[in-house]
């Protein structure tokens, strides 16, 4: 992100993620650096004029976070974050380094997952006509979207297949009653991942679920 | 690891699409010089984002809950709002002839009010 090969004031910087280290996005061909305190943010320089949903932005961004993803492990900055210049960037990340810092020490090395598992209702709620309180009306609501539709041996098999090669995993609810599994992984993990993903299709035809990755860390960069 | 390590399993495709498909736009691209048409087309764009206000305080007060930082007064006030704001959209709903399917607001090409992101 350097005035030199960019003027401010026609290009913009589409941010895409936070690294560890300097080196991990050096040579990376299109990247443009910034510091953040000790981690330094990867971006792309966009025409303004073409706009983030400008088809080679696009493209330029998925084979950047590609080649940066292959490199290690980083914290994903959802598309869409742009910035001016270096001075704009650590404005709008600066509250969020100490995080981003603290999560990579402890995921280097580690890559993203998800495993998506679809609902088999659509989501139900609570008729608010039939309570008389707030509290039992929000306690109903909160019981109905805690539910899910996956079936429990599913499940099981899920959490005893993936559960070996998973470092860390969290359960997230949709609200069409299905599930999602984010966990993180070591790098070298990532075949016998995709194995226990080919038994859990032949085990569970019946079931539908997307097995995907790696990722950058997205789910877990909310924190705990 | 390479950048082709890329791993996708699935099953069950036809329903795994339909749990995830996103449904048309819901906003007109241009609304009619009607005035009862012009009436309808802003007040469904209105609706939808009071409907995605609403939902999102919803979704906050289920986080609160799961949190467990929430007092039982608060769970009761939380409660009551969420109801009341039910009701109202659904006076408003009424009012302008529109169905809850007509609020599910097309966010573009990443999601829709009911879905989520598109990994």
């Amino acid at each position: 992100m350097t005035s030199e090969r960019h003027s401010k004031t026609q290009m913009r910087f589409a941010l895409i993620g936070a690294h560890l280290r300097e080196e991990d996005i050096a040579g990376v061909s299109g990247v443009e650096p910034v510091l953040l305190e000790k981690l330094t943010l990867s971006s792309i320089a966009y025409d303004p004029a073409a706009g983030l949903a400008d088809p080679h932005v696009i493209a330029t961004a998925s084979r950047v976070r590609s080649e940066l993803l292959a490199r290690e492990t980083f914290v994903a900055i959802r598309y869409g974050t742009s910035v001016t210049g270096p001075s704009d960037a650590l404005e709008k990340c600066r509250q969020f380094a100490a995080t981003w810092s603290d999560l990579l020490e402890r995921c280097r090395g580690t890559v993203e997952m998800t495993l998506k598992i679809a609902g088999s209702r659509a989501s139900l709620r609570p008729d608010r006509m039939a309570f008389a309180s707030g509290r039992a009306y929000l306690e109903e609501l909160h019981r109905s979207r805690s539910s899910s539709s996956v079936p429990p041996p599913f499940r099981d098999a899920v959490e005893k297949r993936l559960g070996e090669p998973a470092v860390r995993w969290r359960w997230v609810r949709r609200d069409d009653g299905g599930l999602e599994l984010a966990f993180l992984a070591l790098r070298g993990s990532l075949p016998s991942i995709r194995e226990a993903g080919l038994e859990l299709k032949a085990d569970f035809p019946d079931v539908p679920f997307l097995l995907s990755g790696p990722w950058p860390l997205e789910v877990f960069a909310d924190g705990d | 690891m390479a950048t082709d390590d890329r791993i996708i399993v699935s099953n069950d495709e036809a329903a795994l699409r339909r749990s995830l498909e996103f449904t048309e736009s819901m906003i007109p691209e241009r609304i009619a010089a009607d005035p009862e048409i012009v009436e309808n087309g802003l007040a469904r764009l209105v609706l939808s984002i009071i409907e995605l206000v609403r939902r999102l305080l919803e979704k906050q007060a289920l986080r609160r809950m799961d949190a467990g930082n929430l007092s039982d007064d608060e769970i009761e006030r939380l409660g009551e709002a969420l109801m009341k704001l039910e009701e109202k959209m659904e006076e408003m709903k009424a009012a302008f002839g529109l169905e809850g399917d007509d609020l599910n607001l097309s966010l573009g090409p990443v999601k829709t009010l009911e879905g989520r992101d598109e990994r």
